[in-house]
């Protein structure tokens, strides 16, 4: 498809939302409440990300 | 019933120009389970063949991550990439397909994209009908 580079997935159903972020060597599954805004839950996530150390370290085996 | 086969057509068309009529809304399209075009309205570069075959992968894997995990029936995926976001509601006959730019405010498109598909969910289940007889 020529899509670039995958940022993040969102699986929906009536009881919840997985949000999967792909993080270098690791890959972040978050589950919440189906019902949440998904531009809220994607903000929410980016931010704690941005506070994690760990995030920025292993980036260059891609 | 070659009327009625037309008429489902024709909504179909008339539900994905809604859909690009959005700002920022690139490409919507209904696919089958097996990944082939049933109708596409495309403003993009983006192939057809390939966004059809996308559509149903997602779609599965969804449902079967979603099954795996006994979480309840698929609603939605949203695939996040640099170049486009992809949203993908299954349907009676298959996947609805909308292709947005990256950085488009999710959830008024989702909203959207929600209330198109429930339209296309009577249309395909007609569609599926008239095929199945």
């Amino acid at each position: 498809l020529g899509a670039g580079r995958l940022r993040a997935a969102f699986v929906c159903s009536d009881a919840v939302r997985l949000r999967i972020v792909p993080l270098g060597d690791w890959t972040l599954a978050a589950s919440i409440a189906s019902g949440a805004p998904i531009g809220q839950v994607d903000s929410t996530i980016e931010a704690a990300l941005a506070d994690e150390p760990h995030n920025s370290a292993d980036e260059g085996d891609e | 019933m070659k009327d009625s086969a037309q008429a489902s057509d024709a909504g179909l068309r008339g539900s994905l120009d809604s859909l690009l009529a959005i700002p920022g809304v690139l490409a919507g399209m209904v696919a089958t389970d097996d990944g082939l075009p049933l109708a596409a309205r495309l403003r993009s570069e983006l192939d057809e063949d390939a966004l059809a075959a996308a559509a149903a992968v997602l779609g599965q894997l969804g449902a079967r991550t979603l099954d795996g995990m006994g979480r309840g029936e698929l609603t939605l995926v949203v695939l996040d990439s640099s170049r486009f976001r992809f949203i993908v509601q299954p349907l009676a006959i298959g996947y609805l397909m909308v292709v947005t730019e990256p950085n488009v405010e999710p959830d008024p498109v989702t909203a959207e994209v929600i209330s198109a598909a429930a339209h296309l969910g009577r249309t395909t289940a007609e569609l599926a009908e008239h095929y199945a007889v």
